[in-house]
């Protein structure tokens, strides 16, 4: 009798107890691993504006910050392709340890000397990107980007584009992206919570999240 | 520092938008020289961003100010000499993708109200340049309303951390 009567109440509440906390801790466990980043797998053939084939091998070499426009766009590319600019020179040595790449979301108008000419207006570490729209499109969505031709009539026409910035580190995994706030500042938005700097220090968030 | 730049920031819109009908004699001589009127429609401070070399559009912005009761339409932006071809448009970001669209029956300003025409929003749109826009430089066109009628203002040609609000504070 006694001893059910401590099975009933010691042990069973302490085992009830514990088993829910331990599947609370495997719950969060499982929960970090699964948004944990993951490494972007896509292969594609493209061409950079210095005439230089583009491959995936290209995302390996260093972490790299990627944008997705067009130079047809009036107000948001020019804006971003500003900041970044700034974003470089702000980063000062630092710099040379990430790859800076434009890729167009308008292949039919932006050909490597129209990205050539274009991007020597901003920071000369900026590589403007451009090829076969099919090739494109796979980089496209293996990174979540949204690309879409609109008809405005009398034979012309915008695109639609994801207008952030996508932050790979060197193993090519999507660690992050940099977003726009009010087109006069970035801010960097990771997955993990890995940023300690108030959100003004972008530089600093950068590195952080980059490991710099 | 910072709070008090914020401070005097929030003081001087406060008061603007409280005595909006005195503050244009208040103004200085350079300031006034950004302003246009027509009947009850005010123009303010009209710009556009220099732009990138081998740039084939770009965008203008300013302030329009109904103080008449009733709705305006700008229904247009003519004599420009620099574009082949002028339209008004609206941007919206949405889950960071940005869409722009023409607005094909022109921007409403309701009356008793402003429209600010700027980055991320309103903007006039010069399609196919002709020549590339200089910094520094002033670029003419006409804005056409429905009811207040048609204005000559001129656009100036600033650089990228060029914003209007803060140019009175000199920020930079």
């Amino acid at each position: 009798m006694l001893t059910k009567d401590i099975l009933l109440k010691r042990v069973l509440p302490s085992i009830f107890v514990t088993t829910i906390v331990l599947i609370i801790v495997v719950f969060f466990m499982v929960k970090k691993n699964s948004t944990k980043f993951h490494e972007v797998k896509v292969s594609f053939n493209l061409e950079d504006m210095n005439d230089h084939l583009f491959t995936e091998k290209k995302l390996k070499q260093k972490p790299s910050l990627l944008f997705f426009g067009f130079t047809h766009c009036p107000d948001v590319c020019p804006a971003s392709l500003q900041l970044l600019t700034n974003l470089i020179e702000e980063m000062g040595k630092d710099a040379g340890k990430i790859n800076y790449y434009f890729f167009t979301a308008d292949p039919d108008r932006d050909t490597k000397e129209v990205l050539k000419k274009y991007l020597s207006s901003f920071n000369s570490k900026i590589l403007g990107v451009t090829g076969k729209k099919e090739e494109l499109q796979k980089l496209y969505q293996a990174l979540d980007i949204y690309i879409k031709k609109v008809d405005l009539g009398k034979d012309n026409y915008t695109i639609d584009h994801t207008a952030s910035f996508i932050i790979l580190n060197s193993g090519s995994e999507k660690v992050g992206t940099m977003i726009h706030e009010g087109f006069s500042k970035l801010i960097v938005i990771d997955n993990l919570g890995k940023i300690q700097f108030p959100k003004e220090d972008v530089v600093g968030n950068l590195k952080k999240l980059l490991e710099l | 520092m910072k709070f008090l730049t914020i401070f005097i920031t929030f003081l001087f819109f406060s008061n603007s938008s409280l005595s909006s009908s005195h503050h244009s004699h208040k103004n200085k001589k350079h300031e006034e020289e950004l302003k246009y009127k027509i009947g009850q429609i005010e123009i303010e401070k009209p710009y556009t961003y220099f732009t990138p070399n081998g740039a084939k559009v770009s965008a203008g912005y300013m302030k329009i100010e109904n103080d008449s009761k009733s709705t305006d339409v700008l229904k247009s932006v003519s004599n420009v000499s620099f574009a082949e071809r002028v339209e008004i448009h609206e941007m919206t970001m949405e889950n960071q993708v940005m869409k722009m669209r023409p607005l094909k029956n022109g921007l409403t300003i309701k009356g008793d109200s402003e429209v600010y025409l700027k980055p991320s929003g309103y903007h006039i749109m010069f399609i196919d340049l002709k020549e590339p826009v200089v910094k520094g430089k002033k670029y003419k066109a006409t804005l056409n309303f429905k009811n207040a009628g048609s204005i000559d203002i001129e656009f100036k040609a600033v650089g990228r951390g060029y914003h209007p609000d803060k140019n009175h504070h000199k920020h930079h």
